[in-house]
Formats: C-alpha cells, structure tokens, sequence
C-alpha cells in the first residue's frame, strides 16, 4: 500500500509540475523592428510563410499545424509573434484579450482557395460560377458578419438539399479562422460556404475533418471532392490540384501578444475550475471525448485480437511452415515493424484502400492489426523457443502428437514468457492509435484538438486525455499480469 | 520386440552418427550401450524411440510401446509431480483422472517419491526428477524403456537413487535399453552389453566377455582408459596443481575416497626427486586386476634406474617405500617403466 | 600456503595452513626466518591445518630442528592429521620430533 501512495503522490507532483510550467511569459513586441530576429509563427500549407520570410530575412520561422497551438505559444511567450490572415482576426483578438495586431506592416497579401482534383475541372467551375454569385449579391458579406466580426452571432446555416451524391469535403477545424466544430458539427465562415455550395448544386455536404499532412492524399485518392482549409494557391500546388478563385483575400497581419491583459488576474485554482468546465462540461464536451474513446478502444481491441490471430499465424509460418512461408513470414515481420506506424496507416488509408468502400475506422483497424500481428508473431516465437526443446521430445516420448505437446506441455510454461512481452506490446498499441486523426478519425487525441480549437485551452484536455490513455494502459497491464498470475505454476 | 536392421544416420553437414546398425532387443533383456563420447549410443536410442530420423534402415518395434528417460530428465516444470505421472494417462489414453491419480501415487512409490506428489518439480533434486522422469514413463505401462544418459547430468548420491529405481526394474523383468557411461552400474544390471566406437557395434556380449575379456583392441582400450587417469609431463615446468585436480577427480569417480593424498604424493616425490626428465613422462594411474591401486610410469629416452639409483634423496625414497607395496622397474626400448602398486595397508580409509 | 607466526611469552608459535608441497616450500624456507633466529627458544609448529606435506616440506621441519640443536631450543609438533602422522611414520620423522596432539 505504502509503494502505492507514493507512485500517487508522484504523478500528482508531476501534475502540479505540468500546471505551474503553463503558466506566461513573454516578450513585448511594440513595432516591426523588434521581430528582425524574432521568433514567428505560421501555419503549414499556407503561404503566409513567404510574406513573413519576405518581411523579416533573419527571423526564425515556427510551422504549426493549427491555429490554437500557434495561439497558445504566443500566449506563453514561445513565439513573438505569428502571421496569419486578417479576415476574420477581429473575432480571435475579442477571444484573446491580450492580443493585438502589429501596426506598421508592409502590405502582403494572401489568399485562400477552394482545393479540388485536378481532372476535376466541373466542379471547380460549378464553384467559381457559385462563388461570384454570392460575392456579387453580398451573400459572401453575410456570412463573413455571421462568423468572423468580434461579436459574430455564428448562427448555422442549414441547407435545404438532402437527396444526391453526397458532396464530400475536407475540412480542418481550427486550424485557421474559417472553419470550427461546433455541437459535433462543422461550423464557420468554410462550412457555411460549401453548404450553400452544396445547396447551389443540389446536393447534400458531407465534411469530413481531417488533418493536414492527410489532406492532399486524401483528394488525389479521392476520398474527397474538395479542400476548404484556407488553402493558399500556390504555383507549386496548382501542378497538382485544381485551385478555385479566391474566396478571401485579405493582407497578411502579425499578431502579437500585448501587456498582460487588465482586467483582473483570477486565482489559478478557479481558472482552472473554468477551463475544466470549458473544455469538459460546456457544449457537452465530455461526449466528444466519450467518442473518441470509444473509437481509441474499439480500434485497439479488435486490432489486439485480430493481431494476435494473425501473429499465431505468422509464428505457425515461421516455425512449422514451409520454406516460402517462413521466409514470407520473416520478410514480414521486418519490413512492417521496420516502418513507422504512421506511414503505414497514411499508405494503407490513402493508397491500398484509397477507393474502397471501407471506413476509416475499418482501415484503421486492418493496419494495426497488421502490424501487431508481427509484434506477436515475436512475442509468441521468443516465448516458444524459451521453452527447453527437451520438452517437445518428452512430450513426443509420452505418446503427444506434436500439437497435443504443444497443448500441453510448451503452451503452459510459455505463456509464462508471453504475457510480459506481450503486455508491452498491447500498452505501445494504444499509445500508437493516437495518430489515427491522420486518417479523419476522431480518437480522444483527435477530440482533445477539436476541443482545444474550441476552448483554447490545451492544459485540461491533455490531461484529462492523458489520464485516461494512462488508465488503459493500466487496466490491459493489470488485466494482463492477473491473467499471468492465474496462470502461474501453482508451487507449493 | 525391436528390431533394426541397417540402421544409419547421417546428420545434416554430413556428420555420420550410426552405420550400419543391425540389433534386435528380446523380451526381457537389459542392454548397455557403453562407448567413447560421440560414438552414437545416444543417437541411436534417440532413433528407437522415434525422436530423430534414421537415413537409412528399419527399425521394427511391432506393437511395444516405447517410453524414454532422458539424461536432463525433461521432466514438465509446470506440472506438480503427480500431474506428471498423471498427463499422459488422462489425455492420452483417456483414463478418469481418480483412477489416473491412484495409479501414479501407486508407481511414485516404487520409486520412492509418494510423499513428494504434491510438490513442483523444481523443488526436487536431480535424482529426485530423475525418478518422477522413469515413473512418467512407466505410467504409460511401456513394453520397453529406453535411457539416454540417465545419470550423467547427477553427482553420486544421486546416481546411487536412481541406479536402485533402474535395478529394481531390472528385477521385475523390464525390457531395457541403457545408454551410460557407468561401467560398474552397466556390469551389474545388464543381460548383454554393447560397445559403440564411431558409429558401429564394435563389440558386444555379456558384461563378463565385455568387461573382462574384450576381444577387440578398441573395446580394451576403452575399459582399461575408462579405469585409469592419464597424463602426460613434458618438462620441469608441470603445472603440479592440474595433476592433483585430475587424481581427486579420479579418485572421486572411482569411490577411492582420501587415497587421492597418497596418490598426489608419490606423484611429486617422484616428479621432483627421482625423474630424470630425460623426455616426455607418461602417468597411467588405475585399478589392477586385483582391484588394487596401481601406477604405471614411462620415463622417455632413459636407460638408468630412477628409484634405485645411487643419488636419490633419502627422505623421498623412505615416503615412497612407505607408501607403496611394490616398485619394479623394466627397460623398454629407449623407455623407464616404473610399476608401482600402492600400499594396501594405507590405503584402508 | 600460510604460515603465521606468533609469540608468546618464551614461546614462538608457526601456525601452517594448507598444503606444503614443493612450490610451496620455496616460499615457507623464507616466511621461518623468525623462527631460527629464535631457535634458542620453545619452538611450537602448528599443523591442525597442514593437509598435506612432501619430503621438501618435511626438510623445512628439519631445518628447524636443526637450529633448535644448535641454540639449545626445543620444538613440539602438534595436531597432525592422520594423513600426516603416516608419513611422519614412515620417515622416522615421529621419532625425531615431540609430537603432541591435542
């Protein structure tokens, strides 16, 4: 008991450590001048990178993923600054109050795009010939009001068209100004676009999130018809994809973060009791989370049982099979756990089944499956060949065939060899499903960036998430072990 | 009940183990295969008993059913001593578990381990495993048993337990196949013995002709260097210690208990006293034919007497005349021999 | 091999330890210098835990006795084992030395 209180009071001691490093810092930033040799921040993919790189040669450049994250860094002081297009800056300044624009930029502007396949020359049309529709008739101005003012209402546009091929579109939320997940749904200047889009057509729009590095791929396998993200037309990309005109147009601003805001400071311990009810409570943001980790277990278990068969199998191969297969077995084995997980998933998503039918999810699964099987495969073989060999022929002596020694004999001593191998295996499985968001599935690492673009708070979701991964973890490990101890040599 | 019939086995590489091999095992019978290190005695009860493959040959076992006892045990670790017994029973021949346990309490006491069912093998000595090893065997009623080494891998007490289990069994008329190098165990409990070099039967017949009278040079050679300690000095620079680890160790393997100081001692005075170290010195230390201890020493390129000669140290030549019961010298060829028998009277423990 | 040396009162005392075979009574012929330099006392040569002694070892008990003769000392042997006590025996060596056990 005394050993567990004290692994209780550490992990609190690292809590406590976690919170206190949140806390700010930060340099004041008053004119252009003073970022030379400043650190700036910028989004990937967009072409903001180039206005900064223009304006400030000797500034270090910081790519993020998402807007929050770049958000956050400024709010701690890691970056001094970061760019980012005007539109729509007025709503995140009103979110954060310490925030303000740099005055004195030089004008560089950017422009974001409506992304489609590049043989896709229809639709694209279809988009421009709908896109100078509403900027002609003001309707583009009503949406803008509706989401990007500092007070925008961000009422949702429900579309009329519910019949059709559904219009799949990809979408990034929270990673720039246009686009944002509300109530489970997707919301902002982007999604409001293309449901009126999809209303122009008659079709009903189906979005589907996904992250940025998963976007292009995506397209070209055709899994979408189109990308809203902000998606600056750049010449290198117009090789490739099929650009729209420009729907926003807009300078290129610096954000920077000012004095630390006035109003009065409240105590860390109800700031946090605010972003807990922020990021848990509000929007019931708690059943995101119970989603994602219903998705995280449901990938991780079934790819556990479907591996571990597979691994039975690959061990059989390895052992007993014939020549071509324990070669194929072994080939196997090296190249799968010679590749990061992470290309494996993105190759199975965007290219082996880039045109089936099959869900992300499902896909998901097959890749981690496929890829424990080889994990077990290792396992089972180490802990079989623990085993002394002496063993087989005293089985094979008795009169066992070599299955019923193995039934008897071999499966019980190894199983003791096994399980801890094992249990490594399984606890690296769920660490490793946190980057299914890659392939648009909202596992609870996906959900806490949802929620994280939406509070603007990364503290509370991280940790809450991170306990939980910890309590999985956990629970397979003590699961394991009890399992091992119920099978344990009874030794009187 | 077994027959072979030119019974080969090559290994993969090309390693011959058997060549050749022709026996047939009768009802009743305990056979020995005694033999040098890698002759194949192991190999070809592993080939009886199905574990390896022969290349070429046949070997007949008809309807006996074989059971096999292993130089390092193999007993199952993660079954209790009982469960041992009772495995193969249960699941093989479908016996009620009830029935199965009586029967195996019943053959744990004729090998004297009843009190120890319950235990987990790695509780046991090695003797001890040894017996759950023959008594899990037994529990599948074989019609003949075969043992590789059964106690090669146990210090004496131990061997001494497990040689009264396999004598026991001899007794009630267990048909045998003993793999060992224990001449003495061998002698005792075979009813024909076969003597293995590189592959083939050299020789064989009962203990008597094989022990006693081999006829084949290879056979003689291997009884008489199974008995005896060998070893050779080549110059003034011996390494002393080395000689005396071999004459306890020899004298350990052959129960001479503490005569290994009588041993150590005539073999330094005559080292540091009376060899002339004219060239290569051979020492054959063994049993004679009266059973007595006896040294044979070669003095290479000499022709001079060693112990008789005019300049030896007194005090040496009084411990030598002490300790044994005879010194002879003979002139061979260009070689001293010394023949020492060493003295009954101290030697008595 | 070990021999410790101790004195008490009129009495030097050699305590050998372990096997005195040839190699070893190169190095012991040194290690009694003590003992012949005070050969005109009590010499005791401990041998509860002398296993095992060759004729090189047993001419180093005579070195001592010499000395003793010479310098009017005296010199007990005590505790020989059994293996000992024989090739005391049949050397004679019983009959030179007082040989106490016990």
């Amino acid at each position: 008991m005394g050993r567990r209180a004290f692994r209780l009071l550490g992990c609190l001691l690292l809590l406590l450590l976690v919170v206190s490093c949140a806390s700010e810092k930060r340099r004041e930033i008053r004119a252009c001048s003073d970022l030379e040799h400043g650190n700036v921040g910028v989004l990937t993919g967009r072409s903001n990178d180039r206005a900064v790189r223009a304006l400030f040669p000797d500034a270090e450049l910081y790519y993020f993923e998402d807007l929050v994250s770049m958000c956050m860094s400024l709010q701690s002081g890691h970056i001094d600054a970061f760019a980012c297009m005007e539109t729509g800056v007025d709503g995140l300044l009103a979110r954060n109050p310490g925030f303000r624009v740099l005055e004195g930029v030089p004008e560089i502007l950017d422009t974001a795009a409506v992304a489609f396949r590049e043989d896709n020359l229809l639709l694209a049309g279809q988009f421009n010939e709908f896109l100078r529709g509403i900027l002609a008739d003001g309707t583009m101005d009503a949406i803008r009001a509706n989401w990007l003012a500092a007070d925008a209402p961000g009422v949702h546009y429900h579309p009329h068209a519910k019949e059709g091929t559904p219009l799949s579109v990809g979408i990034e939320a929270g990673q720039t100004f246009f686009t944002v997940i509300r109530e489970g749904e997707g919301a902002g200047l982007e999604p409001e676009m293309m449901l009126r889009f999809g209303d122009y057509l008659g079709r009903p729009v189906r979005f589907v999130e996904m992250t940025n590095p998963g976007m292009i791929p995506a397209l070209f396998s055709g899994k979408v018809d189109a990308l809203v993200s902000a998606i600056a037309p750049t010449r290198s990309r117009a090789g490739r994809v099929l650009f729209s005109t420009p729907y926003d147009i807009s300078p290129v601003c610096l954000v920077v973060a000012g004095a630390a805001p006035p109003q009065v400071r409240k105590s860390a311990w109800s700031s946090l009791k605010e972003n807990f009810h922020e990021s848990l409570i509000a929007d019931n943001r708690f059943e995101l989370i119970l989603e994602g980790l219903k998705n995280t277990l449901l990938i991780t278990f079934l790819s556990v049982i479907f591996g571990f068969l597979l691994g039975c199998g690959l061990c059989w191969m390895k052992r007993r099979g014939p020549r071509w297969a324990e070669a194929f077995s072994h080939g196997y084995c090296e190249i799968v756990e010679g590749i990061p997980i992470v290309v494996l998933l993105l190759f199975m998503f965007y290219v082996v089944f880039a045109t089936s039918p099959l869900t992300a999810i499902v896909v998901a699964v097959i890749t981690y499956s496929l890829h424990f099987a080889a994990g077990a495969a290792e396992c089972l073989e180490r802990s079989i060949e623990s085993v002394d060999k002496g063993q087989w022929e005293a089985g094979k002596a008795l009169g066992f065939s070599r299955f019923g020694t193995f039934r008897y004999v071999i499966a019980p001593q190894a199983v003791r060899q096994f399980l801890p191998l094992f249990k490594g295996k399984a606890v690296g499985l769920i660490e490793n499903t946190s980057i299914v968001g890659f392939i648009a599935i909202e596992d609870m690492t996906k959900v806490t960036d949802i929620i994280r673009s939406q509070t603007y708070d990364s503290l509370v979701p991280l940790v809450v998430v991170g306990v939980i991964y910890f309590l999985i973890a956990r629970l397979i490990s003590v699961g394991l072990d009890k399992l091992g101890d119920h099978l344990n040599f009874k030794v009187k | 009940m077994i027959r072979i019939s030119h019974l080969s086995k090559v290994y993969p590489g090309g390693v011959t183990a058997l060549r050749d091999i022709s026996l047939e095992v009768r009802p009743g019978e305990v056979i020995s295969v005694i033999g040098p290190s890698g002759c194949g005695k192991s190999t070809l009860v592993r080939c009886i008993e199905g574990l390896e493959a022969p290349s070429a040959g046949t070997i007949e076992t008809g309807s006996s059913r074989l059971g096999m006892v292993f130089q390092q045990f193999n007993v199952f670790p993660h079954l209790s001593v009982l469960d041992n017994v009772t495995l193969g029973p249960v699941k093989l021949r479908g016996i009620p578990r009830e029935e199965a346990e009586q029967r195996g309490m019943e053959l744990l006491r004729t090998v004297g381990l009843a009190e120890k069912a319950r235990r987990m093998p790695d509780s046991l000595s090695g003797g001890q495993k040894q017996r759950v090893g023959i008594a899990r065997c037994l529990s599948m009623d074989p019609d003949v048993l075969l043992f590789d080494e059964p106690t090669s891998a146990l210090d004496q007490t131990m061997k001494t337990e497990v040689f009264g289990v396999i004598s026991e069994l001899a007794k009630q008329g267990m048909t045998m196949v003993i793999v060992t190098h224990e001449l003495e165990f061998a002698r005792k409990v075979s009813t024909r013995v076969l003597f293995m070099h590189d592959g083939e039967i050299c020789e064989e017949g009962t203990p008597e002709q094989v022990f006693d009278h081999p006829q084949k040079t290879l056979t003689q050679i291997f009884i008489r260097n199974r008995r005896s300690l060998i070893f050779q000095v080549d110059s003034r620079e011996y390494d002393l210690y080395k000689f005396n680890a071999d004459i306890e160790w020899f004298c350990q393997r052959n129960h001479l208990g503490k005569k290994y100081f009588t041993l150590e001692l005539i073999t330094e005075e005559l080292l540091t006293h009376f060899l002339p170290f004219s060239g290569p010195i051979h020492f054959r230390i063994y049993l004679n034919d009266e059973k007595k201890l006896a040294m044979e020493i070669e003095q290479e390129s000499c022709s001079s007497p060693i112990v008789d000669s005019p300049e030896a140290d007194e005090i040496s030549l009084m411990i030598l005349q002490g300790l044994c019961a005879s010194i002879r010298e003979r002139q061979e060829g260009a070689s001293r021999f010394l023949d020492i028998v060493v003295n009954d009277v101290y030697n008595q423990d | 091999m070990e021999v410790k040396i101790s004195e008490q009162g009129g009495t030097m005392t050699a305590a050998f330890v372990g096997r005195l075979d040839t190699p070893a009574s190169l190095e012991v012929s040194r290690d009694i210098q003590p003992l012949l330099d005070n050969a005109n006392k009590t010499l005791v040569l401990d041998c509860k835990e002398l296993s095992y002694i060759s004729s090189s070892g047993l001419r180093i008990f005579l070195t001592i006795r010499k000395a003793a003769a010479a310098k009017g000392g005296k010199v007990i042997v005590k505790d020989i084992t059994d293996d000992i006590r024989q090739v005391f025996m049949m050397t004679g060596f019983l009959n030179l030395f007082e040989v106490r056990n016990g």
